[in-house]
């Protein structure tokens, strides 16, 4: 057994609603400078729809992640011999075009235009050429499955679903959506550091971060064609990539990252979890179906005296043992089993869950109203608008099971509640359900104030990093805005 | 009294040693610059046998001759111009870096090889046989390369054109000198060939052979090969360059369709090819 | 005077330009390492990128490796090029390589001309580079067709050659006799040579070696060790 500990990520997106602060105080801290404009480390997409960039998922097209070849896995896009013919020209990677060309606009024209018959107007501005552009796309160009419908109906976790549950999704007044904010996952057995010819990216043993070393960075490339999650972008100015680094200079010195900070539906938690490194590469091998549970079984109990004891030999402070045990993560992903990888199928691990999302069922009226009871508890469950195959596809590597297990946890618990505090529900009927979702009162009872009542506190619970004498943390981070950037502390100019 | 002796046997050694040294340098210098047009009792190739020159003409005179010929000639000296008559109007060229010292050394060279029996610089003396259809055949193995020279020198190939080389041709260093079907013609026969194939006089080719220098039946047989194509053969023509770089034309498209099939799954967009998709 | 120039040409201007590439190179990886990036811009063109880039590096690889083997083993190559048909094949191969990276670095600047996104990361540097490798390659291709064949007499007279600037024994009279083209097909190597670690060209340097053999995950430990 090789302990190491990792920060974990759980997105809650029954609480998600689409506001983008995530997204926003992200660009101003890490974004903001030339070459990074196009970039967000942190993006909020509308589901269905294609995401950022677009069809990120179509693995078919952009080759990313891992795949099983020969009884092992490679990566889909490279590989270490794959790469020589390759570096020259990269074949799976994606160019500005499958982004957005970043665009402010014009306005000086405002103030500075002469008088005229006509309001004058702010034209956007390409901030590339600096020429006057048409804005074709943008990073959430079909939020709330705005302008077109043509996002929506190519989303690649569409597949599967039968032609009478795809018209059912976009009927209008009754279409639904969600929304799904994504950072990089930090994975595991990350792509993108298996990918690099330099070795420029990697994880750090202390809190699984995964970073890009700028200096050894080279722009060959393979790390923005092998994340399947698109989460490494290339940096068209200096020559370099760049990726969420978790914001760990606030991490360090005990801060949520800027993300979860200013999260207004306070969706995101984040705890350390401690997970067995030796058994990486085995479990990113199994078959599709056993990934979920495979990862699971990587994700160790901290309070096993056998786990403290292997976590202490590999040098991992006591400290961070003791917030593993606190740690919301370990609760969500290994104990209530309600939060799920995105895409597990990519085989990288990844290090960032998801808590599926409850949809409106799909109504028809009876006399009655609409919560009548069925003999089935949970028939509104598998009758969601958003359907259960679609879930399926983006959270439970196509299995429908381990989503509706997470949705029926969260049913069960909220008829609980409704029980104690409207109680308009039998408290029988409710501890049928809950027993039914394999919870017990005293889970519900967690459950519920870790999603409902949670503080800071509760939410982000950061190791401290031990990091005390880095020179990164004694200096003031906003002398080098919109010059230094991060991780050493000269300009990052470009080369000749 | 003995120390006294033993240095002066010393400082006489030194001397001679000194003095061996040159002669040997001297003779390199001969080779590498004379033996192409001259020999010592070997007889006239372009230019002149040189066996007693120092009795025929005054030491002045060849100086000032051996460091600038051009100059001798186009001051009128009779003596000159007689030279340039017999030589059939070919200028002897000015060696470059020659100086006075050096043309001493030359002298005293010529009148020590003059006054032996047989001078080592007294050329090749190939016979007047007819050569055998083998001798061409070697002298062509020699040209291409097939054979290589024994003492390491590159194929003449590398540089030169003669026939039956092949349909691209030999090579084309200089393009106007380096054809050889008519050299056997163009150097007035065996002799004179071949003691120029033993001393070959163009700086790029005594820079390449003046440590490889050719070896008496490899020169037997070139000359063979040179003699028959000056009588059988055409001198090359330009369409072999052309051919060539057609071939090379052919081959870089070849390679783009090759690339073009070995990628032909790459990534190009993703986003437009949707948009567009539905704007139909 | 004309051997005087062939001496700062040949027996010179090598040095300067080695003495350039190799302390210049130095100095900007200890000072400037983030400047060390192949600056790509696939990311902001992707189609002619592949037409420009993929032909370019190919071709260019095989003709520098061809002039390092003529170098390093001037012998191997003689032996090969012991029959006419095998001096085709190699010098065809050659040639086709040579207009292959004449074709890409045209199409370098073709794709750059016509995209107002890579005009914004084309700096002046990029463009001498660009022109100097064209004439560079254009030499070169002229001299093949010109004045074949090259692959023998490189071996024969340009290998001495730079084999005696290697033993700091310069002997120009190996080139002072060649071909205006090949002179300045020399001289102009030089001068890339001198310009090289001034360029992106840098990125040659840095090209990932110890990826064939370094473990699939990188992780690094603040006290320092890395697995």
């Amino acid at each position: 057994m090789n302990v190491r500990s990792q920060l974990s990520m759980i997105f809650h997106l029954d609480k998600c609603i689409g506001c983008h602060t995530c997204s926003i105080a992200c660009k101003n801290i890490w974004t903001d400078r030339k070459g990074t404009d196009y970039m967000w480390w942190n993006n909020v997409e509308t589901k269905p729809g294609t995401g950022f960039p677009s069809k990120w998922e179509d693995q078919e097209k952009y080759k990313g992640g891992w795949e099983k070849h020969n009884g092992t896995i490679r990566l889909k896009s490279t590989g270490k011999a794959r790469i020589i013919p390759n570096i020259f020209h990269n074949p799976n990677m994606p160019s500005m075009d499958d982004y957005y060309e970043p665009w402010t606009y014009d306005y000086q024209n405002l103030f500075n235009a002469p008088e005229g018959p006509d309001q004058p107007t702010a034209r956007p501005i390409s901030m590339i050429t600096g020429d006057y552009i048409d804005v074709e796309s943008g990073p959430n160009w079909d939020d709330d499955l705005g302008g077109s419908s043509i996002y929506a109906k190519n989303d690649p976790n569409l597949e599967g679903l039968s032609e009478e549950q795809r018209q059912q999704l976009f009927a209008i007044e009754q279409l639904v959506f969600f929304y799904f904010p994504r950072i990089c996952n930090h994975c595991m057995n990350p792509a993108c550091v298996a990918s690099c010819p330099s070795g420029a990216l990697y994880k750090r043993g202390e809190d699984g971060v995964v970073l890009v070393d700028q200096k050894r960075c080279r722009a060959w490339r393979s790390c923005v064609a092998a994340c399947p999650y698109k989460k490494v972008y290339y940096n068209w100015f200096t020559g370099k990539s760049e990726k969420c680094i978790l914001c760990f200079p606030r991490v360090e010195t005990g801060q949520a990252p800027a993300c979860f900070h200013s999260c207004v539906g306070r969706i995101r938690y984040l705890g350390v979890i401690l997970y067995d490194a030796d058994r990486i590469e085995e479990v990113s091998n199994l078959p599709q179906e056993e990934l979920i549970e495979g990862q699971r079984s990587l994700i160790l109990d901290p309070s096993d005296p056998h786990v403290i004891e292997e976590a202490r030999k590999n040098g991992i402070a006591e400290s961070t043992i003791k917030s593993a045990q606190n740690s919301p993560s370990y609760k969500f992903i290994k104990e209530w089993k309600i939060a799920l990888p995105p895409h597990i199928e990519y085989r990288t691990l990844p290090n960032l869950f998801y808590v599926p999302p409850m949809s409106p069922v799909i109504a028809e009226q009876k006399a009655g109203g609409l919560d009548s009871i069925t003999e089935d508890l949970f028939h509104d469950i598998s009758s969601s608008r958003i359907p259960m195959k679609f879930l399926a596809n983006l959270f439970g590597g196509g299995q429908e099971g381990k989503v509706s297990y997470a949705l029926r946890k969260q049913k069960a618990v909220r008829w609980y509640r409704r029980a104690v505090t409207v109680g308009d529900v039998s408290m029988e009927l409710a501890e049928r359900m809950l027993k039914e979702a394999n919870c017990t009162i005293e889970e519900a009872q967690e459950i519920y104030e870790l999603t409902s009542l949670c503080t800071f506190e509760d939410r982000f619970v950061i190791p401290p990093a031990h990091r005390e004498e880095a020179v990164e943390a004694l200096k003031d981070p906003l002398e080098h805005k919109q010059s230094t950037g991060f991780g050493f502390l000269t300009g990052p100019k470009r080369g000749m | 009294m003995s120390l006294r002796l033993s240095r002066l046997t010393l400082v006489l050694g030194v001397l001679l040693a000194c003095a061996s040294v040159q002669a040997q340098e001297t003779a390199a210098y001969f080779k590498q610059n004379c033996m192409s047009c001259h020999t010592i009792g070997g007889g006239k190739l372009t230019g002149p046998d040189l066996k007693g020159v120092t009795e025929r003409k005054d030491r002045e005179w060849l100086t000032s001759f051996i460091v600038n010929p051009k100059a001798k000639v186009d001051s009128g000296d009779a003596y000159a111009l007689q030279l340039l008559d017999e030589a059939r109007g070919v200028v002897m060229p000015t060696i470059a870096g020659i100086d006075a010292e050096q043309a001493g050394f030359l002298l005293d060279l010529i009148e020590a090889e003059s006054a032996l029996e047989e001078s080592q610089f007294k050329g090749i003396q190939i016979s007047n046989e007819p050569f055998t259809q083998k001798d061409i055949d070697t002298g062509l193995a020699i040209f291409t390369g097939r054979q290589s020279l024994k003492n390491g020198g590159p194929a003449c190939f590398s540089c030169h054109n003669a026939p039956g080389v092949g349909v691209l041709g030999g090579g084309r260093l200089d393009p106007v000198k380096a054809d050889l079907t008519k050299v056997y013609e163009r150097l007035q026969g065996r002799t004179v060939l071949s003691t120029w194939l033993m001393s070959p006089a163009t700086p790029t080719m005594q820079s390449i052979f003046k440590n490889a220098s050719l070896e008496k039946d490899e020169i037997y047989s070139l000359v063979a090969y040179f003699e028959n194509s000056a009588q059988h053969g055409e001198v090359g023509q330009a369409s072999a360059q052309l051919t060539f770089a057609l071939f090379g034309i052919v081959g870089a498209a070849l390679a783009l369709v090759l690339f073009d099939v070995i990628w032909n799954g790459r990534f190009v967009a993703v986003r437009r090819p949707l948009v567009d998709s539905e704007k139909l | 005077m004309g051997n005087y120039l062939d001496y700062l040409l040949f027996a010179v201007l090598p040095y300067v330009a080695v003495g350039t590439l190799l302390l210049v190179s130095i100095q900007r990886y200890r000072s400037e390492t983030f400047t060390f990036s192949s600056l790509s811009s696939q990311f902001l063109e992707n189609k002619k990128h592949f037409w420009a880039l993929v032909p370019f590096h190919y071709g260019i690889l095989v003709i520098t490796l061809g002039h390092l083997a003529a170098f390093l083993t001037p012998r191997t190559i003689l032996l090969w090029n012991s029959h006419p048909l095998r001096v085709a094949v190699l010098e065809v191969s050659a040639l086709a390589c040579g207009i292959l990276t004449l074709i890409g670095l045209f199409a370098m600047v073709a794709r750059r001309a016509s995209n107002s996104k890579l005009r914004v990361v084309t700096s002046p540097i990029d463009t001498v580079l660009v022109v100097m490798l064209i004439v560079q390659v254009a030499l070169g291709v002229w001299i093949a067709v010109a004045h074949p064949w090259g692959s023998s007499w490189f071996a024969a007279s340009l290998t001495p050659y730079l084999r005696s600037l290697f033993t700091m024994s310069p002997d120009i009279s190996y080139v002072t006799s060649m071909p205006l083209m090949v002179k300045l097909h020399i001289i102009n190597a030089f001068l890339v040579v001198g310009l090289f670690p001034f360029t992106r060209l840098v990125h040659v340097l840095v090209i990932p070696n110890p990826y064939l053999w370094r473990k699939t995950q990188v992780v690094r430990w603040y006290r320092g060790d890395n697995a």
